[in-house]
């Protein structure tokens, strides 16, 4: 089976797969799949679910690569087309219609101080991930945010993507994207402070 | 006057650099002069930076490959 040679552009790919070469489509498939596979894991938490997500994605982007005209890169087209097999997929788990996420916001007095005390986290934070117990946790803390939410904070976070490519890949706008992550973020923060308030030194107390 | 709560409500716009510079620089001094805001953004922050390093996960050696046979076989039947 000749091998594609490695210094031809997407471009060139996309062109030769356009006309039905199902090799050059397998080369964009070794290049683009690692970034993908991260935001797959990001989305769908465990490996199984991921390489599912990873195969409807790509799956389409296939089928739908005649209307692919070259506006955006194709690691951005085929990102957004994967990120959308995602959803799909956690939408069809979840079977419940997508809410508003509410954070449990903290008391501020009327001047807008805090009513109560507040702790700094980090050094626990830090201990359960030299522990290496803060990736479950978060996971589970990840579950608990919608859909949309997650995917803002797995782009922005995970991926580090800009404000603008996450509303371009999620068909949102940017302010709704800068509040979602706004959310996302002190939702997770929350469920970090709830596990770690359940969940005293273990060196304390044995 | 910045206070806790817009402290609160404008984390993330501080951390993502979306503030104007004199509103960047009343959140840093309030930060720097209140606590229970220094200990907030700590956290806040704290998550962000280890849920990154927590949940990146390397890609299996054999990723590409696997996709690949997986796509032929659904684009065979």
């Amino acid at each position: 089976m000749p091998e594609v040679e490695p210094e031809i552009t997407d471009e060139a790919l996309v062109a030769l797969a356009q006309k039905g070469d199902a090799q050059a489509f397998d080369e964009l498939v070794r290049r683009h799949s690692p970034r993908l596979y991260r935001l797959a894991m990001g989305m769908m938490r465990d490996h199984a679910e991921a390489m599912d997500a990873l195969q409807d994605g790509l799956l389409n982007a296939w089928r739908r690569l005649d209307g692919f005209r070259g506006d955006a890169a194709f690691g951005s087209w085929v990102y957004r087309v994967t990120s959308n097999a995602c959803l799909m997929r956690l939408r069809k788990r979840r079977r419940r219609p997508e809410v508003p996420l509410e954070v449990r916001a903290p008391g501020f007095d009327d001047d807008g101080h805090w009513e109560r005390p507040v702790e700094d986290l980090a050094p626990r934070v830090d201990e359960l991930y030299e522990n290496r117990e803060l990736g479950e946790v978060i996971r589970q803390g990840m579950e608990q945010l919608p859909d949309n939410y997650k995917a803002v904070f797995v782009l922005a976070d995970l991926e580090l993507m800009s404000m603008q490519e996450i509303a371009d890949t999620l068909d949102l706008t940017v302010p709704n994207v800068k509040t979602r992550l706004h959310r996302a973020r002190l939702r997770l923060r929350e469920h970090l402070a709830d596990y770690l308030a359940g969940h005293p030194h273990a060196n304390v107390t044995g | 006057m910045i206070t806790c709560h817009d402290i609160y409500d404008r984390a993330s716009a501080f951390h993502d650099d979306d503030l104007s510079p004199a509103e960047r620089e009343a959140y840093r001094h309030h930060l720097q002069a209140c606590l229970p805001c220094e200990n907030f953004y700590r956290s806040f922050e704290a998550t962000i930076e280890r849920a990154r390093q927590a949940l990146l996960v390397a890609p299996p050696p054999d990723l590409g490959e696997e996709l690949i046979q997986r796509i032929r076989k659904r684009r065979a039947g």
